[in-house]
Formats: C-alpha cells, structure tokens, sequence
C-alpha cells in the first residue's frame, strides 16, 4: 500500500470523520472532512485515495473537481438511490442509517481495488 | 358538520384571525382571562397598538363577558367600540390591529329540535304528485347558479325586498365564522320571513348514507310553536329526483297525506319544497309551508293560497344560495383536513430524518466501543464514548425544543443576570466550538443592568442561535463567532446578539427562517431551534431580528424590554 492514502469526507456527520480518523489512522491513512465548497478547494491541494460523499446536505450532484474523475468514492444517502443508473465499479452506495463496519469495509474494498 | 361538537357553554375559544399572532388559538374556560401585550397576560397579543393590560374576559352565568382595561386603542366588538359587552359566538373582538374570532358552542344549534319536530310522512319515492301546482326548475342548465330565478323575481313587483332578502342571505352565506348549522339556521329564519311562510326547514342529504335529515327548523310568528311540522316524503324525493321547486295545493285534500294523520288539525294549507341546487350536487332541500288554526279552516274553509310564483322562485334562488354555502364550507373542511394531515407529514418526517442522524451518530460511538472493546483499546472506547454522549446531549436538546415549541408554558419571569445567563450558554458551547474549529467569542456588557426574563427560556433561545452561528461556520477555514450584551437606555432594552463570518443566509430563505421545520442546515437541522427560539422571545414581548449579507455572515439580536409592566418602577440595579 503506498504511504499516505488520504480518505476525504465531504459533509455529513461529524462522527463519520472522527470513526474514520479513529480506525484508520493508526493504519496510516489520512482522514480529512470539508464543507461542501471547500471540496474544489481542498482538491486543488491535493488528490484524494478515496471520498466519502454526502448526498443531502449539498446539491444532489456535486461537481467532480478536476484530476477527480477516478477517485473512488462512496456516497450516503438518505434514501435508496433505486434509479440510478449502473454505477461504475469504484462507486458504492450507502443508505442512512448504515453500519460503520460496512463503511470501513467498503473503504477497504475500494482501495484495495484502486492499488491493484 | 359542526354537530358533534359538546355543548359545553363554560368553554370558548378565540382565534386570532389578523394580526402577527394570526392562527393561533387561545381556549377561554370560567376563569378571568387577562389580554395584552405584556408579558404576564394570560392571552398576550404581540401588537404594538395593543396596551400592556388592554382587555379582560370573565364568565358569567352561562356568557362570556369582555371589558377594557383603559386600553389606549380601545376594544371593539364587531368594529364598536365598547367598555363591557357579552360576547356571541361568532363575534370579532379586535385589539389594535389583532383581530379574534370568539367562537362558543351554542346550545342547541337546531338539528336535534329539528329531528324531533319534523314528521317525514308518506312513502319514499311515491309517484303521486297529483297536487303539485307549479314547478320552478333550473332549466337547461342544473349545475349553474340559477341566475334566471334571480331575474325573474327582480323583475316582480316585490323586486327590491326580494333583492335585498336574497342580498342579506348571500350575506348570510359567506359568513366565516358561524357553523354550516347556524348559518342554515339564519338563512331559514331570513327566507320564512321574506316568503311570508308560517313554517320551515332544510332536509340535508347525509353524504355517507344518502339519507335526507332534517337538520334545521324555524317557525314564524302566526305558527303555533309547539306542533310538530309534517313534511311529505314524496314531495322531497320528488324534487330531489328532478331538481325542480314545487309549490303544491292545500294538503288537507291532498292523498299522500292520509286522513287518520292530524294534517288537519294541524291545518297546512300549503306547502313548497325547492332543491338546494349547488355546483355539483343537491346537498337537500328547504321545505317551507303555511298553517291555518284548525278554527280557521272549519269557518273560512280553508285559506287562499298564499305562495306566489314569484315566491316560488325566490325560494329557488335562495335554495342555490344555501346549497353553495354548504358546498363552500365542507371544501374548506376538506381542505383543512388536507392541510392538517400534509402538517403532520412534514412534522413527521423532519424529525424522523433528526433523530436517523442522532442514530447514525449513536452507531458511529458504539463502533468505536465496540472495536476498542474487542482490541483492548481503551483510546477508541474513549473516542466512542465521547461521542455518544455527544448524541445523547442531541437528544436531550431535540425534546426540550419540542416541549419548549409544543407545551403552553408560561414563562417564570424575574430579575436576573443576562450577562450570567449568556455566559453559561458559551461555556457550554465552547467545547463544540473547539470541536468544530471555530472561535467562540464572547463580550459581555460591562454596564449590564438586572433584566427581567425567563431564566430557563432565554438560555434556550441563546443556545439555539449560537448553535446555530456554529453550524454555519463549521468547516470554514477562519469561522467565528462573537457573542454580545447590551443595553439600549434610551428604549430600556437588552439584547444579545450572536454575529458569524459564514456564508450567510440568501434572501430567498430569509423569510422561511423562522418557520417551524424549515431547516437550510440539511441533516444536522431540525427545523425547531429558531422556531422556538422565537416563541420565547415573543413571551418576553421582544424579538429576534437578522442581518445578513450573504457571503459575510450573519447577526442574530435576540432583545426585549428590560422590565416588564409588573416591575416598572423598580430602581435598575448593576451587576
């Protein structure tokens, strides 16, 4: 695993960042959490591993900044997002209230995907 | 309709029907009940123009009596000015510029009486009409207002008193504040009058069984009081089936009467039967008839017939005017029904979607206890502890804004410091604002006097706000929020206000801000805080009031009178 890997959350809780930053930090990733607007420009300091997205708090599709397009990321969502369209593979997609296991192992998942 | 209501005549009610309290509803029982705009009123009115003791209602032997309290603006009842006046249902009882509606169950509001006193005789749906003498329908066209009817009487002899009658029952009609029972009830006294009939009532088609009841009667002066009023089964389908006005023949000879039932004691002579004709429907029919004393028919054998035409079509005219009165008000019952349950809904899922948050939070804590557990790790347990606790504070916050919005508390006012009161909701704040990375600054009023406010009810409301400036500047780089006191001497005001450097509110949200589960704060909002928040400080007989530039932030002044009128007087102390 490269050194370094820095998950992102954008709105949502406060305790999903604390969670992550708990767990993942001891196994050396960074865990970041910015506003909405700040996402584009947290982006243009650096690229994200891995973002976790919250739907509802922001516009419903926020812009992907530049350099973005292939980061993994998991959106939250207060409901299922039963019409949406095939997602791509390194989109995964969480409904409220989940299981903090399951975001962990989704994180997991999709970087391992992303090193490989 | 309104007839299962109690008639309970110690309980009344008063909505506030115009003013800045508009929509709410104060229950009046057999206590005193004091209005102004001071803060120690029972019913406190939030109006400028309203006098701190302004007016008072006390009950007295089954009525509702207001008296002024040497109010500068005065009160009125129904636009008089009065100094002491017994209330009516229905009543407007204005106080500056707030306008009540004093609404009392009136006993005995006709049906059961009209149940009771009125004999449908004859089969249903009998084929004899053999004594209908004319006929007055609503032509080609059955949906529509039955404007023809209305020209036609204009142009009789009796044109104007037919014109005003018909004016004065539309007035009638369009009442908003009388029940469809009371208002069909007026309407029947008005036409018994202007149709020259002894005798009246209005059959109403139940909308569930498709019955017609009897739900309303009314009796003229000549008509003997205490009989009871036959009304013939046949006539009423007959004119509900074809939508038409009949006048018929003296009943005494009429078959559908038969001879063993006391028609001639009770001595008809005539009758008419007309079709409440609305847009949609037929919700009944008005059924009126004259009566002749039974000595009367034996020496004069019988009266000439008394109905006109004229009178016939009048009576449908009148009849339209009731059936749109009835179709009107049960809309707006639906239509209130609908709101109600539409109310409810976003009540309901505001504060599902809060306290899903709550939960998520809640399973973020107990992952982390959970794992710390399984690990040995007593960092995460820490951390996870930390934040349930965090969630649990949510909770405790939620419930007391409800009850602080829902229960009809009244404020525990006294002389206390705002300068310590403020000081608390920051020091409470300052771990969330540590948290957030926001800087909580707090400036305190040197020169603060004693204020007078509810202690409990102010904390909340600084809470709510500062929470609020905290939200909006969470995640910026440089957020900020400054807390202040102050004194305005000239107005003897106090005020706290709570500034931020965030984001700002856009005018398009400004003015839903205040409402009750409107939240621009997506999932940490509950749509409650600055509702109540401004509830209490309208208790206090002040306000909140924003500034906001969007793109620089926002000031929030929470300020009211420093005494209210009990403490007038007393020398202003420093703290």
């Amino acid at each position: 695993m490269p050194a370094a890997q820095r998950v992102l959350v954008v709105d949502g809780l406060a305790e999903t960042e604390e969670v992550l930053r708990a767990v993942l930090e001891p196994r050396g990733l960074e865990v970041d959490r910015v506003r909405g607007p700040g996402a584009g420009a947290f982006a243009s300091q650096c690229r994200p591993s891995l973002v976790v997205l919250h739907l509802e708090d922001g516009p419903a599709q926020i812009p992907t900044p530049d350099g973005w397009q292939d980061v993994p990321r998991i959106l939250i969502g207060a409901t299922q997002a039963a019409d949406r369209p095939q997602p791509p593979a390194d989109e995964h997609y969480l409904e409220k209230p989940f299981q903090y296991g399951e975001l962990i192992r989704t994180i997991e998942l999709l970087l391992a995907a992303a090193a490989d | 309709m309104a007839t299962d209501e109690k008639t309970d005549l110690s309980k009344a009610t008063l909505l506030v029907i115009r003013g800045a309290d508009q929509g709410t509803r104060f229950e009046i029982g057999t206590e005193l009940v004091s209005l102004g705009r001071g803060s120690r009123n029972d019913i406190r009115i939030g109006d400028t123009e309203v006098s701190r003791q302004h007016a008072s209602i006390h009950f007295s032997e089954g009525l509702f009596v207001v008296r002024d309290r040497g109010s500068a603006n005065g009160t009125l009842v129904n636009g008089a000015t009065v100094r002491m006046k017994e209330l009516r249902d229905g009543d407007q009882l204005q106080l500056g510029r707030t306008v009540l509606l004093f609404q009392q169950s009136v006993k005995g509001d006709g049906s059961e009486e009209a149940a009771e006193r009125i004999d449908l005789v004859g089969q249903p749906n009998s084929e004899d009409q053999s004594n209908i003498v004319a006929e007055v329908g609503q032509e080609a066209q059955p949906a529509a207002v039955d404007r023809t009817a209305v020209a036609r009487v204009a142009a009789s002899a009796q044109a104007l008193s037919n014109l005003q009658a018909v004016y004065r029952i539309a007035e009638e009609a369009v009442s908003p504040s009388l029940s469809v029972d009371q208002m069909l009830k007026r309407i029947l006294d008005l036409t018994i009058g202007v149709v020259g009939a002894d005798r009246g009532c209005m059959l109403i088609t139940d909308p569930q069984t498709g019955q017609s009841v009897p739900k309303v009667i009314s009796f003229g002066r000549r008509a003997d009081q205490a009989t009871r009023m036959p009304v013939s089964r046949s006539i009423v389908d007959y004119v509900l089936k074809k939508g038409q006005g009949v006048r018929t023949s003296d009943a005494r000879s009429d078959r559908r009467f038969a001879p063993g039932q006391s028609i001639l004691q009770a001595g008809i002579c005539e009758a008419m039967c007309v079709p409440m004709q609305g847009r949609y429907d037929v919700p009944g029919v008005i059924y009126v008839d004259t009566t002749t004393p039974p000595e009367r028919v034996v020496l004069e054998g019988g009266v000439t017939h008394k109905f006109s035409d004229d009178q016939l079509r009048l009576l449908v005219a009148i009849g339209s005017q009731a059936a749109l009165a009835i179709e009107n008000s049960r809309y707006q019952e639906a239509l209130l029904k609908a709101e109600r349950l539409a109310a409810m809904g976003q009540t309901i899922a505001m504060l599902s979607h809060h306290i899903k948050n709550i939960l998520q939070g809640v399973r973020g804590g107990s992952y982390l206890i959970d794992l710390g557990l399984k690990e040995h790790n007593e960092d995460h347990v820490r951390k996870g502890w930390a934040i349930v606790e965090k969630n649990q504070n949510k909770i405790y916050q939620l419930v007391m804004d409800m009850l602080a919005f829902s229960k009809e508390r009244q404020p525990v006012m006294q002389a206390a410091s705002l300068n310590q009161t403020v000081a608390e909701v920051c020091e409470l704040m300052q771990a969330r604002a540590a948290e957030c990375r926001v800087r909580l600054e707090v400036r305190l009023s040197e020169n603060l006097p004693t204020a007078t406010f509810d202690v409990e009810g102010i904390h909340r409301a600084v809470l709510n706000v500062v929470t609020n400036a905290i939200d909006a500047v969470e995640g910026t780089a440089t957020g900020h929020v400054i807390v202040e006191t102050g004194h305005e001497a000239a107005s003897d005001v106090v005020f706290v206000s709570v500034t931020d450097n965030g984001s700002g509110i856009p005018e398009d949200q400004l003015a839903r801000i205040f409402n009750i589960f409107e939240s621009t704060k997506g999932a940490r909002g509950t749509g409650l805080g600055l509702a109540v928040s401004q509830k209490i400080l309208r208790e206090h007989g002040g306000d909140i009031t924003v500034e906001t530039k969007p793109g620089f932030g926002c000031r929030f002044v929470l300020n009211w009178p420093r005494v209210d009128e009990e403490h007038r007087g007393e020398h202003p102390t420093m703290v």
